[in-house]
């Protein structure tokens, strides 16, 4: 057994134990000798011979067992696509493609509550628009593990969550989470990388293997007060990809926070405090702060929230939810004024650091407002309601000139189990004294309009037909002058019976004009027909196309693409 | 590549059986730990809330975009006057995902992609932008919202995306000379972008010259005519003060030999 074997067949391994306890074979001992096997291990070994035949499913029985489900989907896509008019302005490529995806979750629930799981995601494609290492496969998913009564252990794609300063992000690693007496101690720890194929194969890779590890301690000191800490930290491995490959530089984060959450009937409030040291090769490590407080009041008619960030310019660690360099206070209310009245209005300050050369630093500002409304009329005219809405965005920009953004919107909506119609208007006005090229007040339209009709048999739905109108209408005025405007019209026609299918088709058609200009004309079209093979499984066939005509030579903006092809799917 | 390997494996194996042997040591303890598994469907609504969130942003529609974010989201009003921005220098968005991968937890669900985002400036010339993100949805009592972006921020200029670095030859016969081309979605609408360039040659022990570039499309800047340096190496600098993925500033560098 050469060592790529070996390594393999202890990760399976560790599969069928975390499956279903210790004691099974993996399928290379199997295979080299005679088993004396569970009624269970037998049926897992021939549902992984029927290749997606029917689910097995063992029915807990009185004496207690386990009990093994099983749901999996399948689909296939055969289609031919021809695009013109390059990169820049669209992403598809012309000739004949396919793709095939795989899903497959397994659960055993054991007869004490606890469960085990094997989740797995794939497809293989020819398609580069889908793919960008076409042909080829990606692993979407793979994650196995086993939650208990008190603990859980997740292996391969795992999503850490421990707080908002310290750790929130994906890892390819472990998960391990635990309850001791009443403190729950959580600890994870593995690769982040761009997918499982570039874990594996260096070859593929354009960014760094990042080394990633986090441990968080929580616990309640009160009934109404729990306190955590936590550890956390990443390192770059400089050798995993070769030099030239990647601008950014290699670089190590320590961090660690403390936190609490006190909750108090109608008054709730968080906070955490965050630490880092961030060094970046050929740099000299950064120390920085971070510190977030939430608070929450609930009444009867009033939700209101308020918060304080304030995240440092080189504070680093391995949370998705950081951004560098804000300090921001919020206050944030929903009030429900009346039974025809709903406010709510969020008022916040904000200042951003700005890095410059040498270590120099500068400071944008902004204090905003932001306010909306939605009235409606009573039972009598229960399906309409208008919605209002205005935001204030006014600040300074790093080098002292002003910006300004406003937006005001209305929108009157008409919804009834037929017909379902909606008018909106909306203003976006953009003010910066330090960018002018784009300083603009853009007027923007959308009107839609559908009808359903629907028949039933006895009280089930079997057939619906829906129509549908969809108009908008945009208008750029630039300070600066010119500006353009585009309208845009679609009409779309679906429906379904139940046994028969379902058909969904469309057409639609703008035009954008600027002064001095030609013309650019914009179209989309699709249909699509869908029919159930049998009850699980569905064949659908599609035709879809967008083409912009109309810029001049110089411009580049022209381009057609169109799609059509099969579509089969199924559920096991 | 098998150190790699065997050091994962070691780390999962020595995980797992600290936590089972803790696991057996509870396992008859009261059950508070609401420790529940992933699920597939939820991960799906996730997925089809983040393609919402996309349809919204390519139709401008500002109010509904504030509607699915958490107020709480650090960076917010950056992030809204980003996508006000936006809307006011770019038309016809149009953001394409592609190596989509989701990881699905109880309660988040993390999605990662690269994305391709095309527009029209507002003269009616294309424009690209890529990168790649990580999506923090985070299913609450209302359902799946977008709690944070990691890695590129492709729908808010200002929010952080980090900027690619393009140095090319372009010498004569007698006279060596390169382009110099930054796209930083960052600093789309600022006109100009300063980089630095550094050149050496047996002649001239080091020359560091600052370089201001201009703005062709949103957040695309070159020099308009080749920048004469020295036969050798060309090493370009740019300080990219918000690279995304919550990473501080950092300096990038790009290097191409001259003949």
């Amino acid at each position: 057994m050469n060592h790529r074997t070996g390594v393999l067949n202890l990760v399976v391994s560790v599969i069928c134990w975390l499956l279903w306890g210790p004691g099974v074979l993996t399928p290379v001992q199997a295979a080299e000798r005679i088993l004396l096997a569970s009624n269970d291990q037998v049926l897992v070994a021939w549902q992984e011979g029927q290749q997606g035949g029917p689910t097995p499913q063992l029915v807990a029985q009185e004496d207690g067992g386990t009990v093994i489900q099983w749901q999996g989907n399948v689909s296939y896509d055969f289609y031919r696509r021809e695009s013109r008019g390059g990169h820049l302005v669209t992403p598809y490529g012309t000739g004949n493609f396919y793709q095939g995806r795989l899903a497959s979750d397994v659960r055993a629930l054991h007869p004490r509550g606890s469960v085990s799981y094997l989740q797995f995601s794939g497809r293989y494609t020819d398609d580069p628009s889908v793919l960008s290492k076409a042909v080829g496969g990606q692993l979407d998913t793979l994650q196995f593990g086993h939650v208990g009564t008190g603990y859980q252990v997740a292996f391969g794609d795992v999503a850490a969550n421990f707080s908002t300063l310290g750790t929130s992000l994906g890892l390819r690693g472990v998960l391990a989470q635990t309850l001791l007496g009443k403190t729950t101690v959580s600890a994870t720890a593995g690769y982040l990388s761009q997918d499982w194929e570039t874990l594996v194969d260096s070859s593929k890779r354009t960014q760094y293997l990042r080394q990633a590890y986090a441990l968080k301690i929580e616990t309640p000191v009160h009934d109404n007060l729990r306190v955590f800490i936590s550890g956390q930290g990443y390192r770059d491995d400089s050798d995993s990809i070769d030099a030239g490959l990647t601008l950014l530089p290699t670089a190590s984060t320590q961090a660690g926070t403390v936190g609490f959450a006190f909750d108090l009937g109608r008054f709730a409030v968080q906070a955490e405090g965050g630490a880092s040291r961030f060094r970046e090769k050929g740099g000299e490590s950064e120390t920085d702060h971070a510190l977030i407080v939430d608070v929450g009041w609930l009444f009867d008619a009033l939700a209101l929230r308020a918060g304080y960030r304030d995240i440092g310019l080189y504070y680093n660690s391995l949370s998705t939810q950081g951004g560098n360099g804000i300090e921001e206070i919020y206050l944030n209310g929903n009030w429900r004024a009346a039974s025809w009245l709903s406010v709510n209005a969020d008022l916040r300050r904000a200042e951003n650091e700005i890095a410059g050369f040498g270590g120099s630093s500068s400071f944008s500002e902004t204090n905003a407002l932001a306010t909306s409304a939605v009235i409606t009329f009573g039972p009598d005219f229960s399906a309409w309601s208008l919605m209002l809405n205005q935001s204030l965005s006014d600040g300074e920009n790093s080098n002292g000139s002003t910006n300004r953004n406003q937006t005001y919107g209305a929108v009157v909506s008409y919804a009834d189990s037929n017909w379902n119609s909606g008018l909106g208007y909306q203003l976006l006005d953009v003010k910066n004294r330090g960018s002018y090229s784009s300083d603009s007040q853009i007027d923007s339209w959308q009107f839609h309009l559908s009808r359903t009709w629907q028949g039933y048999r006895e009280t089930v739905p079997s057939w619906h037909l829906t129509p549908t109108l969809t108009v908008n209408y945009q208008d750029q005025k630039l300070d600066i002058g010119n500006g353009s405007s585009t309208l845009n019209w679609q009409l779309g026609l679906s429906g379904e019976r139940a046994r028969w299918g379902s058909f969904a088709a469309g057409y639609g058609e703008g035009r954008t004009t600027q002064t001095g200009r030609s013309d650019l004309r914009q179209q989309n079209w699709q249909i699509e027909v869908g029919y159930p093979l049998w009850k699980e499984a569905l064949l659908k066939a599609y035709y879809s196309g967008n083409r912009v005509s109309g810029s001049e030579p110089g411009q580049g903006a022209n381009y057609r693409e169109q799609t059509f092809g099969l579509h089969f799917a199924c559920n096991l | 590549m098998k150190k790699l390997s065997m050091t994962l494996l070691i780390l999962i194996l020595c995980s797992l059986f600290c936590s089972l042997a803790v696991a057996q040591a509870v396992e008859d303890k009261a059950p508070p730990s609401g420790f529940s598994v992933p699920d597939f469907s939820e991960a799906r609504k996730a997925r089809a809330v983040l393609d919402s969130f996309i349809r919204a942003y390519e139709a401008g529609q500002v109010h509904q975009l504030r509607a699915m974010l958490d107020p709480g989201m650090i960076g917010y009003q950056r992030f809204i006057d980003g996508v006000i921005e936006d809307q006011s220098r770019l038309k016809q968005i149009r953001l394409h995902l592609l190596d989509t991968q989701i990881m699905a937890a109880a309660d988040v669900t993390l999605i990662e992609t690269r994305w391709e985002k095309r527009f029209l400036a507002t003269d009616l010339r294309p424009g690209l932008f890529a990168g790649s993100s990580r999506f923090l949805m985070h299913r609450t009592d209302q359902g799946w919202n977008l709690a944070a972006i990691g890695g590129d921020n492709p729908f808010s200029s200002q929010s952080g995306v980090l900027a690619q670095l393009n140095l090319t030859n372009a010498s004569l016969v007698d006279e060596a000379r390169v382009n110099v081309e930054v796209i930083d979605p960052d600093m789309a609408g600022s006109g100009t972008l300063e980089v630095q360039l550094t050149y050496v040659d047996s002649l001239v022990p080091q020359v560091t010259t600052a370089l201001a570039l201009t703005e062709t499309t949103p957040g695309r800047f070159i020099t308009l005519t080749p920048f004469v340096v020295r036969p050798g190496e060309v090493t370009l600098r740019y300080l990219d003060a918000n690279p995304g993925d919550g990473r501080p500033p950092t300096t990038l560098t790009r290097t191409v030999r001259v003949p």
